[in-house]
């Protein structure tokens, strides 16, 4: 269905050692089928945003774009939708680089509200649409499947500012899908959603990676990326600092991890001895165990003082992973509890 | 990928027309221009109504009565009463008059008082004394009938018979008459002249007015919403601009269109004499290219800023800019070719008003009519080019506005 000319000029003037190597480094299957950064570079006046950002998200799986707030995760967005033009480095999609022509073949949402607040739903969705090369009728028609499957087509003439931002935020989602585009990229998409429109966002997000399309999206929430991305990269004042899939970051960063559930005081956990690392909640613990420091053993001399309802030696969460890498002073990677989706009130204690 | 550009017109022509914002202007408009020309008349005639009562303290003896005839027979209400009555103090003693005079003033019971000394008769100052000194047209209309009333009575004492007197005393009318080229003749109206480029100067402002204002509103929402981003993921910047000023002029050109209906409509005559005004269709072209020109400045700036309040500030003053010479609307009217004028008409942002008035005393020497169009095309299309380049730059840029250096650092990289 796409034209691949291997002629393509634009995909020759890319022809540096490192590109074709990149590819070569790629199943021949795989090769071309996806969007493929390399050595990305943004500056702005006295910040590099983007420093030197490579990574390859393929066709048929979730890529991740994660890490803190001012990390660069959406200048790297603004980069991939050629909204800005990057100072070094390229992109291409499946092999070849922006065009115009390619504009419609991406589904973007972005991190704030993008939408005219005075309009009407159904006008909104099916500017948005046509701006994307469909026809006005074929628009409305989509339009009114997706309202109906986001149950909002009830709200079909009424203004965007007369709904509530949860609902809004499910108009952006339409908008951002509704052309049918190949390559889906989403800025922080689950932001404002209640758990269970954040369900339909999930079985969306796995109706995309099913029809094979590249699906990229961003977030600083770690639980969100756990639980969805094949792949991911975590950057951090504009370079990568992790990358990989989830159980490889994991297994990367395995350490003498423990989890712990218990009723009591548990303060007293962060200051014992053969603890390294100790993430603090209300009534849970993720703990890290110095080296030679046996679980069995940190087992026994904890119950003496706390009454344990569940233990567990794990792989670090990605979020603590998170927290090592990017440090303790990024204060925003405290998730609130209705973003981390959890039953305790826990409180995060950093040690 | 035309089409968006046309996608991104048709939006903003449709979504604008429905508004209420559009409506009110599309009303307001012409009502607030009517009254500005309407009103100024029916004030003047309104002071009409009641008989204006001055005294006089009078020593001659004879002037107040000879006065008052003259008035009664030139100045007359609607009712056919007298529009101004004397009240006068014959008796000597004028210093004893005077203060009576005065208190009758500040008690508003009279106007004001004239004081008539035994030495009027050969003097040439008169007091007046009154408590508003505003009243120019009742100071000019006593001076006048003074005057005469004395002149003749100058004559008759050095005996001059009344039949010379008569003679020498007659007015005189200038009648105006214009040669054109065609060796035409023409009675010139001067109401006809100065409304034909009066209007086209207002309409113009306020097609500017409305349209820019839209055009600001439009891209200061999406800049805050970040529709934009949306937006430039679907087309290309310049689309976006070119389709907002194409579909915001074609709502402009939409209200103006109907105004002019009403008003054809309404009084016909009136077209009439604005199409025979002089060199009417030079006026399109200083309309269209004033009016890109004027776009491209709104899109700039609205990228810019970021909250509407500061879109409007900056608005203003450059549509002031463009009203300025309204301002020397009636010095042009009397000479449109001094050199000011000249000058004035070179300043890109006010050819369009400043060419407009001239145009209408006086079709402009064909140079100076190509080499101000030429000059204005090539400001529209440079600074069409400029906003461009900001537009594609300053929309995405968020928080403090950018200072000089930025803007000639964005217009290279946009």
């Amino acid at each position: 269905m796409e034209l691949r000319e291997f002629g393509n000029k634009e995909m020759w003037d890319t022809s540096k050692m490192s590109y074709i190597l990149l590819q070569l480094s790629i199943p021949p299957t795989l090769r071309f089928k996806m969007i493929s950064v390399l050595n990305l570079r943004k500056q702005f006046s006295n910040v590099t945003a983007v420093d030197d950002v490579s990574f390859k998200a393929q066709r048929g799986k979730i890529f991740g774009l994660l890490g803190p707030n001012g990390a660069g995760k959406t200048t790297t967005i603004r980069l991939l939708l050629n909204i800005l033009s990057p100072d070094d480095g390229q992109i291409t999609f499946d092999g070849f680089a922006f065009s115009s022509a390619l504009q419609n073949k991406i589904g973007y949402l972005p991190e704030e509200r993008g939408l005219y607040r005075k309009s009407k739903l159904l006008n909104t969705i099916i500017y948005f649409a046509t701006l994307k090369g469909l026809s006005e009728s074929e628009a409305k028609k989509k339009a009114k499947e997706w309202l109906a499957r986001f149950e909002l087509l009830n709200y079909a003439e009424r203004r965007i500012q007369e709904l509530s931002k949860g609902n809004q935020q499910k108009v952006q989602f339409i908008c951002s899908l509704l052309h049918n585009p190949e390559y889906v990229i989403l800025d922080e998409p689950f932001s404002g959603l209640d758990p269970v429109n954040q369900l339909l966002m999930r079985e969306i997000f796995l109706e995309q990676r099913k029809a094979g399309k590249v699906v990229i999206f961003s977030t600083h929430i770690m639980e969100h990326a756990e639980k969805l991305c094949d792949e991911l990269i975590l950057i951090n004042k504009g370079k990568i600092v992790l990358d990989g899939t989830v159980s490889e970051a994991k297994k990367r960063f395995g350490k003498n991890a423990i989890y712990i559930e218990f009723d009591g005081d548990g303060s007293f956990l962060s200051s014992m001895n053969n603890v390294a690392k100790c993430q603090l909640f209300q009534n849970y613990a993720e703990l890290e165990l110095n080296n030679n420091e046996s679980p069995s053993e940190f087992l026994r001399t904890i119950v003496a003082q706390l009454n344990v309802t569940k233990f567990e030696t794990k792989e670090p969460s990605l979020y603590s992973i998170f927290l090592e890498l990017v440090g303790n002073d990024s204060t925003e990677f405290i998730p609130k509890q209705s973003e981390l989706g959890m039953t305790s009130n826990g409180r995060v204690v950093q040690k | 990928m035309k089409s968006k550009l046309f996608t991104v017109a048709k939006r903003e022509y449709l979504e604008n027309i429905r508004s209420k914002a559009f409506l009110i202007s599309l009303v307001l408009t012409p009502v607030i221009m009517i009254g500005f020309s309407l009103l100024p008349t029916f004030f003047a005639s309104k002071s009409e109504t009641n008989t204006i009562v001055i005294g006089t303290v009078d020593e001659t003896g004879w002037l107040s009565d000879k006065l008052s005839q003259r008035l009664n027979e030139k100045y007359t209400l609607p009712d056919k009463q007298p529009s101004y009555l004397l009240r006068i103090f014959r008796e000597e003693g004028i210093q004893t008059h005077r203060k009576i005079a005065d208190s009758l003033v500040l008690n508003e019971e009279i106007e004001g008082v004239f004081i008539f000394p035994k030495s009027i008769e050969n003097d040439t100052l008169i007091e007046y004394r009154t408590t508003r000194t505003g009243n120019i047209r009742l100071v000019n209309r006593f001076e006048s009938a003074i005057q005469e009333i004395l002149r003749e009575e100058r004559m008759r004492r050095a005996n001059v018979s009344d039949e010379e007197i008569k003679k020498f005393s007659q007015s005189l009318e200038i009648n105006p008459t214009k040669i054109t080229e065609e060796g035409e003749e023409k009675k010139v109206d001067f109401r006809t002249q100065f409304f034909s480029s009066y209007i086209f100067v207002m309409l113009m402002f306020m097609l500017i007015l409305t349209t820019g204002q839209m055009l600001v509103r439009s891209v200061v929402e999406e800049k805050s919403n970040r529709i934009v981003e949306v937006l430039l993921s679907s087309c290309s910047a310049s689309d976006l601009m070119r389709g907002k000023i194409l579909g915001l002029s074609g709502l402009g050109i939409t209200q103006v269109s109907l105004w002019a209906i009403i008003g054809i409509t309404a009084v016909p005559q009136f077209a009439v004499m604005m199409l025979s005004a002089n060199g009417i269709w030079l006026m399109p072209i200083y309309f269209v290219l004033g009016y890109l020109m004027y776009s491209a400045i709104f899109v700039g700036v609205g990228s810019l800023v970021t909250t509407e309040q500061e879109a409007q500030q900056i608005t203003s003053y450059i549509s002031l800019l463009m009203v300025f010479p309204i301002v020397l609307a009636l010095n042009a009217f009397e000479n449109p070719n001094s050199p000011l004028f000249q000058i004035l008409s070179f300043i890109p942002l006010m050819t369009p008003t400043m060419m407009a008035l001239r145009i209408s005393v006086q079709v402009p020497s064909t140079i100076e009519i190509l080499a101000t169009i030429t000059l204005l095309l090539v400001s529209t299309f440079v600074l069409m080019w400029l906003a461009g380049k900001v537009f594609r730059i300053g929309i995405l840029s968020t928080g403090k506005r950018p200072n000089m250096k930025e803007l000639i650092l964005w217009a290279r990289e946009g």
